[in-house]
């Protein structure tokens, strides 16, 4: 068995005087899917969050590719591989779609930027019709192809997806899911966590369920299976498809 | 008319720079710099220093003050204060800016030497050239302006717009948190924000002081006027900004150019062309989009979700009400009576001079107290209290003096005519957002000082105006004393409105506008009702120090003045009203003690710690009184927990009748309880 990539270890995480995740343990394998299921405030954000160091963790260990990045400002962490796509549009929206992709890249050295901001846009080119448009004003769909194209464009390690497809139509979520697949496929470690939790089944390898800020259960993604999932999700598990369609972009 | 146009431009250059310094501070890291015009006076300040007192060639000078230390003044500034203000309300965001206004041109002059200077050279070499363009004479000076105005505007378009760092900058005014995931390390990005606008604040100090000479009060009021430019591009819009600032100079200009140059109507409207802006701004605003805020202006919602609820230590703190409700009478009364004991005793073992002290310092107590009703209860950050107790003292000695009144009956008309006034502000302020209401307060403050206070009938001659005491209080003591009974009710008044419906729906109004609507509050009423009694209490207070002075001298309720009680008061404790008391009794007497005992230096050392007390409210907006107190209390419980515990409360904690954690008790306290 390989090293894990990403390795979480008993984390806690506060909002203040609130804890909202309790000894936290994950560990996700190179080249692997993790989904991270469970209810509403179950802590699937707060994860995301710590993991990409945002907010910082109250007490536990994070590695990631070997490396202890507990405590690390996010900026260190995203430098090292590990790129997260919060929830709700990972974007500027005041900024242009180029001026997205340039903040994504500014990090690479200075040559290879505008072939990453190429190919990123060879990816999805709807991007590259309205390079001067602000990307607030760019529809929900295309705002997360905006937000996975900065997810890409500089060959992370590892991508946090945190709730892609919140939102969006449901031939847009398919196509979110597709490049999801694509990223898998060419060596990208994926840890997403998902409302529509049999899709997000079908593309993992392994499953989390978090239940109020603790691991509720953890096991391969096939072991999920009916009585786990009403378990510990009941009726989450199965979105209303009126509020996905009718929360469209 | 060119000619004046031309003219004009200088004074709306330095606007200009002034409001695109203060918008990028605020747009960057949502802090609207209230010492900007002290930063300027500063780094002057140095210059002045640097090139008239150590001779030093213009070009050093210049490149010392304003390229070097001011970016390295902001840089120090970020790294004590600014950036532990990033999380903080924008109460106590604008509350350590105006300490740090008052502590920094104090600090300069022990620095640098004492009084204002009304002669200052600018970057032009002395005697300053003159060049005639198309007729028009224009200073050298003049056209170091113009030129600083045009490469900022050009360099700064430029690199905002195209370069990597400006990128980086405008990526972190749309989200710090995406920024930061971004790969971005944010901080480094808001110091070099700091850096640029204490370079611009230097550059705008040195540039404005040929023509408005080294007064850090001229300073402050320049930049005053910047406000409207910034209030015009609602804090955030760079190109608004410069455009307005720039607009506003060649207004001023022209109307000197149009109207009688000798009337007294010209000055004032001159005085008041930035309040006349910034009306113009909020009416149209108000009208359009029926508010105006800034609530919703700064990060996105990420920036939002990961920043802790509670982080403010000004919404964490509990009100006393809470703090208190396990104690005994013992606890929850000792310090109030122990200091109105000490009060009591202190005319009788002081002598002659000092005890008219006591009158004016239990005077200012009251006026304090008008901050612990509009500020400390009602969160509502009003900057012009010394305008009302200025209104207050003003009423007063006309209906005594020249009405012939008795003086008490006077001073009450004072302080209905603050009433009215203050009812005025709180109705026009009731849909603007927290920092609109530091600024509008803060220049309906300056234009009733140049507009009111100006007026011969009031200064008379610069002398001012007599009053003589009440018969039944004529002797320094006695007055005293009616002063302190004047606190004690206006104390008492303030503590049991904390503990009525009333003040609870004022809390509620204060935390949650939103909140306290859908529990049927009317947030208009409350904040009228909490604004016009603290501009009756102020006008008391006003009207008792005129009284206790014995005379009345409009000079000395400027506004400025106002911002170092301010300071004074938020160092002790905007929130009890024990506090105010001991602030006053701070502020009378230790710039009295230091003039008669101590060396002169230390009469500018005053301001400086109440400039830093101020600041301090970024760690504890309680201020000092309540955190020591609370200390001590918690000292108390652990050494003998039974003698200030109330066992009626302990009972019903045990029975599960309070919850501690939902009346905000520390989890430690409650512990002891059970």
């Amino acid at each position: 068995m390989t090293a894990p990539l990403l390795d979480v270890a008993g984390l806690d995480v506060r909002y203040g005087p609130s804890q909202a995740l309790f000894g936290v343990s994950v560990a996700v394998e190179p080249g692997s899917v993790l989904a991270v299921l469970g209810v509403n405030g179950a802590g699937k954000s707060t994860f995301a969050r710590a993991v990409s160091g945002l907010v910082a963790p109250a007490a536990g260990r994070i590695t990631f590719d070997g490396q202890d990045i507990t405590g690390l400002p996010a900026h260190r962490i995203r430098r090292l591989g590990l790129t997260y796509i919060p929830e709700g549009r990972g974007i500027f929206p005041g900024l242009s779609v180029t001026d997205n992709l340039r903040m994504a890249v500014a990090q690479e050295p200075r040559n290879v930027r505008a072939a990453a901001i190429d190919r990123a846009i060879e990816q999805f080119p709807i991007l590259g019709n309205r390079p001067a448009q602000r990307a607030g004003s760019l529809s929900g769909g295309e705002q997360q192809m905006l937000a996975l194209a900065r997810a890409f464009a500089v060959s992370p390690k590892l991508i946090i997806a945190d709730e892609l497809s919140l939102g969006l139509a449901p031939a847009v979520t398919e196509s979110v899911f597709q490049s999801l697949d694509e990223a898998r496929r060419s060596g990208i470690t994926v840890v997403l966590s998902e409302q529509f939790v049999h899709r997000a089944l079908a593309m993992a390898d392994s499953c989390v369920i978090l239940t109020r800020g603790r691991v509720g259960w953890a096991g391969p993604a096939t072991d999920a299976g009916r009585e786990v999932l009403d378990r510990y999700l009941g009726e989450a598990e199965h979105p209303r498809p009126t509020v996905a369609a009718g929360a469209g972009d | 008319m060119l000619q004046f146009v031309i003219a004009g431009l200088v004074l709306g250059g330095i606007y200009a720079i002034a409001s695109a310094g203060l918008v990028i501070t605020y747009t960057s890291s949502g802090i609207l710099n209230f010492a900007f015009g002290a930063m300027a006076f500063f780094i002057a300040r140095f210059y002045y220093y640097l090139h008239t007192q150590e001779s030093w060639s213009i070009l050093a000078a210049a490149a010392v003050a304003i390229l070097i230390a001011a970016p390295a003044l902001g840089i120090v500034l970020y790294a004590v204060l600014f950036r532990y203000l990033k999380l903080s309300s924008p109460l106590t965001k604008v509350v350590a800016t105006i300490g740090l206004s008052v502590a920094l041109p104090a600090l300069a002059t022990i620095i640098f030497g004492t009084g204002a200077i009304q002669q200052a050279p600018g970057l032009a070499p002395e005697p300053v050239k003159v060049f005639h363009f198309i007729g028009v004479p224009v200073t050298l000076d003049q056209i170091i302006v113009y030129a600083s105005v045009v490469v900022i505007v050009v360099a700064g378009a430029l690199v905002l717009k195209y370069s990597d760092v400006g990128l980086k900058v405008r990526a972190m005014v749309d989200s710090t948190a995406m920024t930061d995931l971004s790969g971005t390390n944010p901080t480094a990005i808001s110091i070099g924000v700091w850096a640029v606008s204490t370079f611009l604040a230097g550059l705008t100090g040195v540039l404005a002081a040929p023509i408005i000479g080294l007064d850090p009060i001229n300073f402050t009021l320049l930049i005053a006027a910047s406000f409207a430019a910034v209030i015009a591009a609602k804090l955030r819009n760079l190109p608004v900004a410069v455009g307005v600032g720039l607009l506003m100079g060649v207004a001023t200009s022209l109307i000197q150019r149009y109207l009688p140059p000798a009337s007294a109507w010209t000055t004032e409207i001159i005085d008041a062309v930035p309040f006349i802006v910034i009306t113009i701004v909020l009416v149209y605003n108000l009208v359009r989009r029926g508010r105006v805020g800034e609530t919703e202006a700064w990060g996105g919602a990420l920036d939002r979700a990961i920043t802790p609820q509670g982080e403010s230590k000004l919404a964490a703190s509990t009100s006393t009400v809470v703090e208190t409700a396990s104690l005994n009478f013992f606890g929850r009364y000792a310090g109030p009576l122990v200091l109105v004991a000490l009060a009591v005793a202190l005319p009788l073992v002081l002598g002659g001079y000092w005890v008219g002290l006591t009158a004016q310092a239990f005077a200012f107590g009251v006026i304090f107290l008008s901050w612990t009703l509009v500020t400390g209860e009602g969160g509502m950050l009003w900057l012009c209290q010394i305008t009302f107790a200025g209104v207050g003292a003003l009423t007063t000695s006309q209906f005594a003096g020249h009405l012939g009144w008795p003086v008490l009956a006077s001073v009450a008309v004072g302080g209905f005519v603050a009433l009215g006034l203050g009812a005025l502000i709180g109705f026009l302020s009731i849909r603007l957002g927290d920092l609109y209401v530091a600024l509008v307060t803060l220049t309906f403050g300056l234009l009733i000082e140049n507009l009111v206070f100006t007026l011969p009938r009031f200064v008379n001659q610069g002398l001012g105006l007599t009053l003589n005491r009440p018969s039944f209080a004529s002797s320094d003591i006695s007055y005293s004393y009616l002063c302190l009974v004047a606190f004690v009710i206006v104390s008492l008044f303030i503590v049991n409105l904390r503990r009525s419906t009333t003040g609870l729906a004022l809390n509620a109004a204060r935390w949650s506008q939103a909140g306290a609507r859908t529990s049927g509050i009317s947030v208009v009423q409350m904040k009228v009702l909490a604004g016009a009694t603290a501009a009756f209490i102020a006008g008391i207070g006003g009207g008792l120090l005129a009284v206790a002075q014995t005379t009345v001298s409009p000079s000395s309720f400027a506004t400025f003045a106002g911002i170092v009680w301010f300071a004074a008061l938020v160092t002790i404790g905007i929130r009890s009203t024990a506090a105010a008391l001991v602030a006053a009794l701070a502020f009378v007497m230790l710039p009295a003690i230091s003039q008669a005992y101590l060396p002169t230096w230390t009469g500018n050392l005053l301001p400086v710690i109440f400039g830093l007390g101020a600041i301090s409210a970024a760690k504890y907006p309680d201020g000092v009184l309540a955190e020591q107190s609370r200390r001590l209390r918690h000292l108390l419980q652990r050494v003998a927990p039974d003698a200030l515990a109330d066992e009626h409360f302990a009972e019903e904690v045990e029975a599960g009748v309070v919850d501690t954690e939902a009346v905000g008790m520390a989890p430690e306290v409650a512990g002891q309880l059970s």
